[in-house]
């Protein structure tokens, strides 16, 4: 197990976008527990507000807010000490875009929003070329349900053509603050980020041989947002191709739930385990190890429910022996 | 001088930005200005529009050969776009001049917008262009004002006044004993009027260079610590000076200065003039500076000065000259050595080492044991405690003005009591 065992990695994530695109909101959401409307009541950021998040144990998001007021975008792009200091050693830059916004016409060249957008782009491939890029079309629930694919089409093109040397890596997302689409971008940025995933994803598809389990999704702790999944042969026939999103709204939102009944931090651990027994399924969600849930849908009965979560119980060890995995997590378990 | 005063705001989509400055282009330049700006804005914003933790504090800081004194202000609140409002009035100082008397101003100004913003959203709503409308005008008279007369009144609404007068600070005074006998450089009864202190208004008819702090409370029937404030306050503008109490057992001996006293015959005639005593007829009316005291010429009032020496109390001085002070006010004498610096008090101390000792243990007993020492041996207690009250003076460094103020005992008084401690040792210092 040497090779897995690293020092805490540290990634840069910059969140930028025009003033009041909701990158604080969201960045509330997934890392703070801020419930949708809750977001209303967060204050401009001034200036750039950074701050980390530890995530799967070996991995530190330590995510850059900036603000994006006309003042402090010129900043960051001309003065050269800033700009340094913002865009060197990036690991991923979330762009936010308002769909909304009336800067952003994807006819037209010199459209504030894309201006911006691609001196931003250019400033990253200066100073960190190997960063990745995700640009997020945000508050697509302004937009009438039956135009949002060809929206988020016309922009993602739109935003393509001024990635420069991003263009073939970039990807883009329509999200929502009110609905799983967030959560589906932020799984997509996160699941990028994970640095062993092949050996964790590796032992997750044993469980599933062993436990004959339909599917099983890892989820991070906090956010609760998918690390990976791992699907069996039926699994693969499910129709629902954003359960995962779903999944980690609906838990959140029952997180959040338990908090204001129990009184308990959100950021604490709630519940060990959950399951719902149904004549058609049985599902699991507990907790894997201190920083990870797993939630695994089997096939209806007793048996195979009370034998998955022995095995789950015997796979921890295996999950907590990958180092930087799981830390601390030992003592506590 | 302030060179300039802006106010910025936060800009939801633009960021710190200055809306008013003047002069004109002193912060911010136009596009087609030919000036230099004083400052570079952006470089500072951060300072100026922090974030709102920052907020609610002085910031003073000096940028490119400038002090920028500055107070932001942040408004939480609903009703604002992006759930806060925050803006600053900045002022632009050389950056050597002294500034504490600016930042009482600075502070005061936010905290009225602060209220102004609260109440009407004065600042809000005000979306003249730049360098136009109500606060470009306000910065504008505020800075005018304050470079010309340190003072200012801008009425801004119905109910709303700034009023805002640069104050000079100078260093604290020095500390007021009871036995400080103050003394006014001014006619402080032309400057007085009914809104001042009630305190003051009681106290000011005993401030005569002849009561002590202590007698003039007694008198004016104040209370002691109010009166002290009072006489300090008075001392930090310099209406007063500090005497000591005459007596006519006390002590004074000339300073080096006195040479300068000999020297000078202007000074020699002022205090002829000072040290008369006027006819009786012309008591009441301001009418001294005419008198002169006849046959005391200027030489022989220096000598009179030169004849005070260590050793000598003014009593035997006066018996010794008593023929050339036949006119002479003695008190006033004295006191114009004292005021013009060529006079010293010789001050009288005791010390004693037995009573230095009693007072380390008093207060070790009173600390822990007094209450149940006093009710076990009540008699000789209550002498210890009662003796304590002097015996905490004699460890030489109070004068003796001081011990018979506190103690409110004369020094005759003092004198026997002093027979108690039999190695006290008295200092003329």
């Amino acid at each position: 197990m040497d090779k897995f065992k690293q020092k805490t990695e540290k990634k840069k994530v910059l969140l930028m976008g025009r003033s009041g695109a909701g990158k604080s909101s969201m960045r509330s959401i997934i890392f703070s527990n801020y419930v949708a409307k809750d977001v209303r009541r967060l204050p401009t950021t001034i200036g750039v507000e950074s701050s980390t998040f530890k995530f799967l144990g070996n991995l530190m998001l330590n995510i850059w807010d900036c603000g994006g007021q006309g003042a402090y975008v010129e900043s960051y792009l001309h003065d050269s000490a800033e700009r340094t200091k913002v865009f060197s050693g990036v690991g991923v830059l979330i762009y936010v875009f308002d769909v909304e916004s009336r800067e952003f016409d994807t006819e037209d060249r010199n459209a504030r929003d894309l201006v911006t957008y691609s001196a931003i782009v250019k400033a990253l491939a200066e100073n960190s070329p190997q960063a990745r890029v995700f640009a997020l079309v945000h508050k697509m629930d302004l937009v009438q349900t039956d135009f949002r694919e060809q929206v988020l089409k016309d922009k993602s093109s739109a935003i393509r053509q001024r990635s420069g040397t991003f263009q073939r890596t970039i990807r883009t997302y329509g999200t929502s603050i009110w609905d799983q689409t967030l959560y589906k971008a932020w799984g997509m940025i996160v699941h990028s980020l994970i640095p062993n995933l092949d050996v964790i994803e590796g032992i997750l598809s044993d469980l599933v041989g062993i436990t004959e389990a339909e599917e099983i999704i890892l989820f991070e702790r906090t956010t609760f947002l998918t690390v990976t999944s791992v699907k069996s042969e039926i699994g693969e026939r499910n129709p629902y191709e954003d359960r995962f999103e779903r999944l980690s709204n609906i838990i959140k939102t029952f997180k959040s739930s338990i908090s204001t009944f129990t009184g308990s931090s959100t950021s604490s651990h709630q519940f060990g385990e959950l399951y719902i027994k149904t004549t058609r399924f049985n599902l699991i969600v507990a907790m894997l190890t201190t920083n990870t849930y797993a939630l695994i849908v089997l096939p209806p009965g007793e048996v195979e429910l009370q034998c998955t979560r022995l095995n789950l119980f015997i796979a921890r060890d295996q999950f907590v022996q990958l180092a930087g995995f799981s830390d601390e997590s030992r003592k506590s378990q | 001088m302030i060179k300039a005063v802006f106010f910025a705001i936060f800009d939801n989509d633009e960021g710190p930005k200055v809306l008013h400055q003047v002069p004109t282009e002193s912060i911010t330049a136009g596009p087609s200005s030919t000036t230099q700006p004083l400052i570079h804005f952006p470089s500072v914003a951060s300072f100026l529009i922090p974030r709102p933790n920052f907020c609610s504090n002085r910031i003073s800081f000096t940028h490119n050969g400038y002090r920028l004194l500055s107070y932001p202000i942040c408004i939480s609140s609903s009703t604002y776009a992006r759930n806060a409002y925050l803006f600053n009035f900045t002022f632009v100082l050389d950056e050597d001049t002294p500034f504490a008397s600016y930042t009482t101003v600075i502070l005061k100004l936010a905290s009225l917008m602060r209220t102004l913003e609260e109440q009407s959203r004065f600042l809000s709503k005000d979306t003249s262009p730049p360098n136009s409308g109500k606060i470009y005008a306000l910065c504008e008279v505020l800075m005018e004002d304050l470079n010309n007369y340190c003072e200012t009144q801008i009425p801004i609404d119905e109910f709303n006044t700034l009023n805002i007068k640069l104050f000079p600070t100078y260093p604290p005074p020095p500390p007021l004993l009871p036995h400080h006998v103050p003394l006014s450089t001014v006619r402080l009864a032309d400057l007085v009027d009914d809104n001042w202190d009630l305190t003051m208004l009681r106290i000011l008819p005993y401030i005569d260079g002849v009561n002590s702090v202590k007698q003039i409370s007694l008198r004016a029937d104040a209370d002691h610590k109010l009166t002290r404030k009072a006489v300090q306050h008075l001392l930090y503008y310099g209406c007063l000076l500090l005497l000591d109490i005459f007596q006519y057992g006390a002590i004074y001996a000339p300073t080096a200065e006195i040479a300068q006293f000999v020297e000078s015959p202007e000074a020699q005639a002022e205090c002829a003039r000072y040290v008369a005593i006027p006819p009786p007829e012309q008591d009441s009316k301001e009418t001294t500076t005419t008198v002169q005291v006849k046959g005391l010429s200027g030489t022989r009032i220096a000598e009179l000065y030169l004849a005070l020496r260590q050793g000598l109390t003014v009593r035997n001085w006066y018996l010794e000259h008593q023929s050339d002070l036949s006119e002479v006010d003695v008190r006033r004498f004295i006191t114009f050595g004292v005021i013009k610096g060529f006079l010293y008090r010789v001050h009288k101390y005791a010390i004693s080492p037995s009573a230095l000792k009693h007072t380390k243990a008093a207060s070790k007993k009173q600390g822990w044991q007094a209450k149940s020492k006093a009710r076990s041996k009540d008699g000789t207690v209550s002498a210890a405690v009662a003796e304590l009250g002097l015996a905490q003076y004699l460890d030489g460094t109070h004068c003796f003005d001081e011990i018979c103020t506190e103690l409110m005992i004369s020094e005759k008084d003092l004198m026997g009591r002093l027979k108690d401690w039999p190695d006290v040792q008295i200092i003329h210092r």
